[in-house]
């Protein structure tokens, strides 16, 4: 499955993390805990996760809604020819050099304005999924849904491999999981229970 | 040094107490005046013979009277909000500019339009077209044969020269490809306003304008002015003449307008949601060609206005051909009405088309940043006056210094 068509254009960003700005409806649109990257100039690719989407204000809309006559025609005006603002907030797992294995971590630079954001294909989500050492950095994550984040996105990961390897996945994260959060046996518990194979 | 609002308060408070008496007198004028619509209703060959001695007393001083002329519809009666046709594609185009500023860094105007095709009843999403937005510098553009640069009102002639050059293009895109009506909607009256060009000028460009509404009536698009918020004072005119005797109309008692606070809308707060005034004939000087053309000014108000607490009366400007063609009309009555609703109160083509033709300050400073690096390329040196580079320091603006 190619998914190579641009989602989203970064708005503004750093190290750990950015936020980018995409149409409605496009098909491509991202979902809440998705892998995504950002590939740069220089050949360093960036990946994140997505962890927030938004649906911007805009007076037209709201405009509309209080008038209360709306139209079939009106809406697909609003939602495919008006740049209603969607933004998606990334936070930023790891950095990819290209012709070398992913890095689980943060880059040295960020991306910058306008760069463009695609959405990750299965092969990119297994390769980058070898590792687990971004579960850290999602946990250790100032708010953000960090927990939500980990199920949607290790789900996802583990709905992208074969049924045979899908399990030992999934145990491999829980296992990551459980050192990682020793000292909190409630929260670990509830992301178990969650990505239980 | 910022404005002193207690300098102003004391004003304001004067102000305040200005305004409601004015509104008091304005409500006893409006009283008369709508009594008078009442009472010359169908009086129709009365006010005509009012308005023909109005216009020779006016041509003795070398004036036009300025007014309303009935048509052959009751002028006190409100007239209902037709069906509309299920399937109805309503066009509209709208235009923007950038004028020439001699405190920028070189000397340009640019025209940028914006129009927007929605068909009622389609399921589909409504199209939209950008022209090329049109970048003006060359030196004839710029300067008249004098070498006066051309003035702001110059370039909005060529702005709604452009606007209607795109609104034909669609109509004739549209209307003979469709079965059902299509409406063509201006933003604004539907003359050209040539007050501003030199003489020559106003005949060539007028003529354009008229050859563009010429396409637009052999397309079978439905045209019309929309004017929001009028201020206009045509059939107040009309009912100043017809408080007058008709031996009394004179140089004088024409100046003396006892309504002259008043303004149309005034007259019609009996329109209900949805309901359209009598239609009327303008006076005026400057229309003549239209007339001559086929394209006589016409125009009605109209009630968009959601409910009866909320009315919201706009002005209609038509064509004498669709004056001429009733089921025409009430196509258009409908369709503007179920545009306006849509919004809550102005109809959406207009609305997206002036979205698409907008240019915002943020736009504007790119194109100039764009002008600024393709000077530079060229080996000059772009530069703001400095007069506009401090104003800009001052209001607490980045500048671009180059």
């Amino acid at each position: 499955m190619s998914t190579a068509l641009p989602v989203g254009w970064v708005l503004r960003s750093s190290t750990v993390g950015f936020a980018v700005g995409c149409r409605i409806l496009q098909p491509s649109t991202p979902n809440f805990g998705d892998l995504v990257k950002v590939p740069l100039p220089d050949g360093l690719t960036i990946f994140g996760l997505i962890y927030d989407v938004q649906v911007r204000d805009d007076p037209a809309v709201r405009q509309l809604i209080l008038a209360g006559e709306m139209e079939p025609e009106a809406i697909m005006d609003q939602r495919e020819n008006r740049l209603v603002p969607i933004e998606l907030s990334v936070l930023v797992v790891g950095y990819q050099r290209q012709g070398q294995p992913p890095v689980q971590g943060l880059p040295p630079q960020p991306p910058i304005s306008l760069d463009t954001l695609t959405l990750c294909d299965e092969a990119d989500i297994r390769a980058f999924t070898q590792g687990l050492d971004y579960l850290r950095l999602v946990l250790n994550a100032a708010q953000i849904p960090g927990d939500e984040l980990l199920i949607a996105n290790l789900n996802r990961a583990a709905a992208v491999r074969p049924l045979e390897t899908r399990r030992q996945f999934l145990l491999d994260a829980g296992r990551e999981l459980a050192r990682l959060l020793s000292f909190d046996l409630v929260r670990l518990d509830g992301i178990l229970k969650r990505i239980k194979p | 040094m910022t404005l002193e609002l207690n300098q102003i308060a004391p004003q304001v408070k004067a102000m305040g107490q200005n305004l409601d008496k004015q509104i008091t007198a304005r409500r006893e004028a409006a009283a008369e005046a709508r009594r008078l619509l009442r009472q010359f209703s169908t009086e129709f060959t009365a006010l005509a013979d009012r308005i023909t001695r109005a216009e020779k007393v006016q041509a003795k001083q070398r004036f036009d009277w300025v007014g309303a002329a009935p048509t052959a519809e009751a002028l006190a009666q409100a007239y209902p909000l037709p069906p509309c046709p299920e399937q109805i594609t309503v066009i509209a185009s709208d235009g923007s500019q950038i004028l020439p500023d001699r405190h920028a860094i070189t000397l340009y105007y640019l025209i940028n339009v914006g129009s927007i095709a929605y068909r009622h009843g389609s399921l589909r999403k409504p199209e939209t077209y950008s022209p090329t937005p049109l970048l003006c510098y060359d030196p004839e553009d710029l300067f008249d044969a004098q070498g006066q640069l051309i003035s702001p009102g110059e370039v909005n002639v060529k702005r709604d020269m452009a606007e209607v050059a795109v609104l034909t293009d669609l109509a004739a895109r549209y209307a003979p490809a469709n079965s059902e009506p299509v409406v063509a909607l201006i933003d604004g009256q539907l003359t050209l306003r040539v007050i501003d060009l030199p003489f020559d000028q106003q005949q060539q460009r007028q003529d354009e304008y008229i050859e563009m509404l010429n396409r637009l009536r052999e397309s079978g698009a439905l045209a019309a002015g929309y004017i929001d918020r009028p201020r206009s004072t045509f059939v107040v005119a009309l009912m100043h003449l017809a408080s007058l005797p008709e031996n009394g109309i004179t140089d004088e008692a024409l100046r003396q307008n006892p309504f002259r606070h008043l303004t149309d809308t005034d007259l019609f707060d009996f329109l209900g949601p949805g309901e359209r005034s009598a239609i009327f004939a303008v006076k005026a000087k400057g229309t003549e060609k239209y007339s001559y053309a086929g394209h006589g000014i016409h125009f009605f108000y109209l009630n968009v206005g959601l409910s009866a607490a909320a009315p919201n009366r706009v002005r209609v400007e038509i064509p004498a051909w669709l004056v001429n063609n009733p089921p025409g009309l009430d196509c258009l009555h409908a369709a503007i009405v179920r545009q306006a609703r849509l919004t809550g109160g102005y109809p959406y083509v207009l609305a997206r088309a002036h979205e698409l033709a907008i240019i915002s300050t943020e736009e504007r400073q790119a194109v100039e940043m764009m002008l600024a690096v393709e000077m530079r390329r060229q080996g000059l040196a772009p530069s703001l006056s400095a007069k506009q580079y401090n104003k800009t320091l001052l209001a607490g603006r980045e500048s671009f210094r180059l």
